[in-house]
């Protein structure tokens, strides 16, 4: 145990004293800085008002429709997409129009064509980005409605009637589970973190002990310490060190958002909003997190252990690698496709190598009942245990050994 | 205290690395294991510190197993490994702590080795900022920072220059007087040779010999005569008997059938007025005994 807690408090103190790490710790709080002052940086340049920044940005669309087949459609249009000016176009001036177009993503032109008695709806815009800043669904709604109206007129259908078929049923949405945009979010951002933290501090245990390996220190080590208690010792010590990191990173962007980006601030129309983190879902979090990076903290340094030269360790960890980004990205798209797959987040949530990126998102969107997170935490912890157990025993073998590079496989099998 | 090793054996496939190794050590100084690359010196003595699992045969200190939990040991690899990016004292004091010392007497004792081996400005360098033989020294600081009593140094000298070579050899001695007991291997006999009391000469994973290194070579007897004079040897030599070895700068070395032939020799030129400047009866070097030991297993497998 002393011997554990020793490679550990070595380990983090000589790891938090690389240039790596040190850089890489600046550089990504200097971003979270420079994004937190964005809202700032951007009112001191235009000198208006930050909370400006919410309401979006203006369009033009020019309305064609030189067969008049929905007269006054260009006012429907106003009426409902207030943040676009629809001023009347003419067809001899396409080009220039699309010139226009060009130069500015923010204009469009709507064409109404007579097609066989019939209107037809042309939009032009610089690319399926850049349209009037809603979808074509609403300009083609705006106006079909509109053109029914005028036939029905002309049939001599009386204005009451023709208000009446004009009428939308009002629908409201009360959802069953508690996915809000806020917490759809933050369980989006938190996969990626916890993917990319597992990623880097994973490689970070595989490149110690690789290089503890290559440079023959593991001969000294192996003496005073087991392999058991080095590995124990230094997967803590990085998962400790990645822990703070990440801590700190996340504590500084609260303190950044808190004092830098404006209370009322929104981002698509979304308020920038930390509530969906309540303290036991923080803390669940913080412990997935943990039991993730221990998972494939062993995975990566059984891989730093069984190679001889550090250029090796790349392919070494390859397997890890693939599995953490499949069970990333079988994370993340079971999340994005919502609760419409429960049995998919049934699975992400009780697979081990998935349930440390689902989880996050399943307990900010309410998706985890008690149950799931005890299942879940469960067989994480098993398979940890399992995991470790098969790894001392892959990596006692496979630490001593040199030369040829030993597959997994032989190195279970060796006799220690 | 001894140190007991009975019928190791190791095999890594097809290969039999270590071939049922048995000796004692029942007193302080320094023990051989002498052999050729690749003759199991490495696998004996992971195998004694328990690193390695023997196929069969077992390794005693004062009776009991060496463990991990027996810490007053050291161990000097034969492939130099220190931390190179790390400062020198920062890790000494980390191999001390897991060798079961406290932070403030592992400082006090790697402060001391480095002052010994005369190294203290480097205390706070960077290891790879070191010469090779500097590197060594902070090496075998790692391995004595917690006075063990018994020390184990596979190949020590390999890759030194004289003067660390020379340096190294002070270090060893003043082991020696602190009675510590040391197994040093070592393919290069003249260096054993001068520390060695009892030594194992291993061979393809085999003892060609082992035991008392002056009781070995008095059961060889003496072999060589070498002999140095103004005047030309050579007929006297021829007179007794005796066959050229080789002839050197500074003189002849004869083979000596046996002891006698000496006394003729000599009888020989003094009544012939010469008077050599050297007259040296010579037992036979330890790499003498090897080469031969070596032939002897050649020609029993044939």
């Amino acid at each position: 145990m002393r011997n554990i807690f020793t490679v550990f408090a070595y380990t983090f103190k000589i790891a938090a004293k690389k240039r790596a790490f040190i850089i890489t710790t600046a550089v990504i709080i200097s971003l979270v800085l420079i994004l937190c002052s964005v809202p700032r940086l951007l009112n001191a340049f235009t000198g208006g008002d930050v909370d400006s920044l919410t309401e979006g940005v203006f369009y033009t669309c020019y309305y064609i429709d030189e067969d008049g087949m929905i007269p006054g459609g260009e006012i429907a249009l106003y009426n409902e997409m207030t943040n676009t000016f629809f001023p009347v176009g003419e067809m001899s001036k396409l080009d220039e129009y699309r010139a226009e177009i060009n130069d500015d993503s923010t204009v469009s032109v709507i064409i109404v064509e007579n097609v066989g008695g019939a209107p037809q709806i042309r939009v032009i815009a610089r690319d399926f980005m850049s349209n009037m800043s809603t979808s074509t669904g609403v300009v083609t709604e705006i106006l079909s409605r509109e053109y029914v109206k005028k036939t029905l007129a002309e049939n001599g259908v009386s204005g009451e009637l023709i208000d009446f078929s004009q009428t939308k049923l009002p629908i409201g949405v009360e959802p069953e589970r508690n996915i809000a945009l806020a917490g759809y979010t933050m369980g989006i951002v938190m996969i990626t973190l916890v993917f990319f933290a597992v990623y880097y501090y994973g490689y970070g245990v595989a490149s110690s002990i690789a290089g503890e390996k290559s440079s023959r220190v593991m001969e000294t080590l192996i003496v005073s310490a087991s392999p058991r208690n080095i590995l124990i010792g230094k997967c803590l010590g990085m998962g400790a060190l990645g822990l703070c990191q990440f801590g700190g990173i996340l504590l500084f962007a609260v303190v950044c958002i808190k004092l830098l980006i404006p209370a009322d601030f929104a981002f698509m129309g979304e308020s920038l909003s930390f509530d969906v983190f309540t303290p036991s879902i923080a803390v669940l979090t913080v412990l997935f997190f943990v039991f993730g990076y221990a998972l494939y903290a062993v995975l990566n340094a059984v891989c730093g252990a069984t190679v001889n030269k550090i250029e090796d360790l790349n392919t070494a960890i390859m397997p890890v690698m693939w599995t953490s980004m499949l069970a990333f990205y079988f994370s993340y798209f079971t999340a994005i496709m919502g609760s419409n797959y429960e049995y998919l987040f049934k699975i992400a949530m009780y697979v081990p190598i998935t349930a440390p990126f689902i989880m996050p998102f399943a307990l900010l969107n309410g998706m985890a009942t008690p149950v799931d997170i005890i299942i879940s935490a469960t067989i994480l912890l098993v398979s940890i245990a399992v995991v470790t157990a098969l790894s001392v025993r892959v990596y006692t073998a496979s630490v001593m050994h040199y030369g040829k590079r030993m597959k997994l496989r032989d190195a279970y099998k060796a006799k220690m | 205290m001894s140190l007991v090793v009975n019928g190791l054996c190791k095999t890594f496939g097809e290969k039999v690395a270590v071939d049922n190794i048995s000796f004692e050590m029942r007193s302080p100084g320094v023990f051989g294991l002498i052999g050729t690359n690749g003759a199991g010196k490495t696998t004996i003595i992971r195998m004694i510190l328990g690193i390695m699992r023997p196929d069969a045969g077992e390794a005693l200190w004062q009776g009991k197993p060496i463990s991990r939990k027996l810490l007053n040991f050291g161990y000097l690899p034969e492939e130099r490994g220190i931390y190179t990016k790390n400062r020198v004292l920062e890790q000494l004091v980390y191999f001390g702590k897991l060798r079961g010392m406290t932070t403030a007497a592992a400082k006090a004792s790697a402060e001391e080795l480095l002052e010994r081996f005369e190294i203290t400005e480097y205390a706070n360098v960077t290891a790879d900022k070191l010469s090779k033989g500097n590197q060594q020294k902070v090496q075998l600081a790692a391995t004595l920072i917690h006075d063990p009593e018994l020390i184990f140094l596979d190949e020590p000298f390999s890759g030194l220059d004289p003067i660390n070579a020379e340096s190294l050899r002070k270090i060893i001695n003043k082991l020696v007087e602190k009675k510590k007991y040391i197994i040093m291997s070592s393919h290069q006999m003249s260096t054993v040779e001068e520390y060695c009391e009892d030594l194992v000469l291993l061979h393809r994973g085999k003892a060609l010999l082992s035991g008392n290194l002056r009781k070995i070579k008095a059961g060889y007897g003496a072999t060589k005569l070498a002999v140095s004079a103004d005047e030309n040897v050579l007929p006297f030599a021829e007179q007794v008997g005796m066959k050229i070895k080789e002839v050197r700068a500074d003189g002849v070395e004869f083979l000596l059938p046996e002891t006698d032939t000496a006394k003729k020799f000599l009888a020989l030129l003094a009544e012939n007025s010469i008077l050599p400047t050297k007259f040296e009866i010579l037992e036979p070097t330890l790499n003498e005994i090897f080469i031969d030991k070596v032939k002897d297993e050649a020609e029993a497998e044939k």
